[in-house]
């Protein structure tokens, strides 16, 4: 299976749902989070959505 | 068993009166996807899951959902504190009046009152953690939908902080139904 | 609405940041229990809430109905959440 196959992933069966693990590494300061309603920088998706341009 | 705690899980604040907006977020308060439909759900649920990661979890999150609701309430009560008859009637809210005054019932933004229809309770956990995370997703854009409702500064900042908490559930309920499969595979149970 | 002094307010609001990062954690380390990091910052946040709540109920009277009261029983009275402007 070629792996820049959009949608093809390597050991997953069909009609079952995958999620990642989330991994333990920064979190916001503590007022910051509950303002941003969660401790996790990896987990906010502000609403509406912000676009990032680099 | 449960402790109440006199603090809300965050500081929701109104900046005015908004019975329009008040009459709104009945959505959450009991209508489908409301945070109380959540509670009783998760809560329902937690007794028939396999392993102890979901146990905790749905325990802990259908708990959340109850500190959820009183922030909920305490925004409708804030937005309608004071109101009169006349201003209840002129904003949509005079069937409200008529039944409960101003005090606070768990209906849907339209009135109709919250049924245990709203969850299910399948004894299956993998369909419930679907149901799971199929109910953070609505709530989550009824959040969207409210937010857009309002200008209040207040109300917006209180709303963001519980449309985040659908997306950090999502999450945790996705990595409990990745434990539970697994937990299913080693057991040769395949559905 | 009452108007509760700020103090109060911050110490509640202070309570409240606190509380939330333990409840984070909590909720990350049920799908994570042997993260041990995340273990640790969940007891230095619950040691500090464990603190901030004590030196608040001295002040502000008891939060919860197993909190030690004076006499004459202050947890009816001190302020009810949704009661407060933040």
């Amino acid at each position: 299976m070629s792996e820049s196959k959009k949608g093809f992933y390597i050991d997953m069966k069909l009609a079952q749902v995958y999620i990642l693990m989330q991994m333990y590494g920064e979190t916001f300061e503590i007022r910051t989070a509950l303002r941003n309603g969660t401790l996790f920088p990896e987990l906010y998706r502000p609403f509406p959505p912000q676009t990032f341009q680099e | 068993m449960w402790y109440y705690e006199k603090k809300l899980q965050y500081p929701a604040n109104v900046s005015r009166t908004d019975l329009g907006m008040a009459k709104f977020l009945f959505a959450q308060y009991g209508g489908p996807d409301s945070e109380l439909a959540a509670a009783v759900r998760y809560l329902t649920q937690r007794y028939t899951m396999p392993i102890p990661q979901a146990k905790a979890l749905l325990t802990d999150i259908g708990t959340e959902e109850l500190a959820h609701w009183e922030i909920i309430g305490t925004l409708i009560y804030k937005l309608t504190c004071g109101a009169t008859p006349e201003q209840m009637r002129n904003a949509g809210l005079g069937d409200h009046f008529a039944q409960h005054d101003n005090a606070l019932y768990p209906h849907d933004a339209a009135g109709v009152p919250f049924t245990a229809a709203y969850i299910a309770s399948t004894g299956d956990p993998i369909a419930d953690l679907h149901e799971d995370l199929a109910a953070e997703q609505k709530a989550r854009t009824t959040y969207e939908k409210l937010i857009t409702l309002t200008n209040d500064a207040g109300v917006i900042a209180a709303l963001s902080f519980l449309r985040e908490r659908e997306v950090v559930h999502f999450q945790r309920f996705g990595e409990v139904l990745m434990l539970v499969q697994e937990h299913y595979q080693h057991k040769h149970i395949f559905y | 609405m009452s108007h509760h002094n700020k103090d109060m307010v911050d110490k509640l609001k202070n309570i409240m940041a606190v509380d939330f990062a333990v409840w984070e954690l909590s909720l990350f380390l049920d799908t994570h229990p042997d993260e041990r990091r995340a273990i640790e910052d969940h007891n230095k946040y619950v040691r500090l809430s464990y603190q901030l709540k004590n030196e608040y109920e001295s002040t502000y009277g008891p939060m919860r109905l197993d909190s030690i009261s004076p006499y004459p029983y202050k947890y009816i009275n001190s302020p009810w959440p949704w009661e407060i402007e933040y």
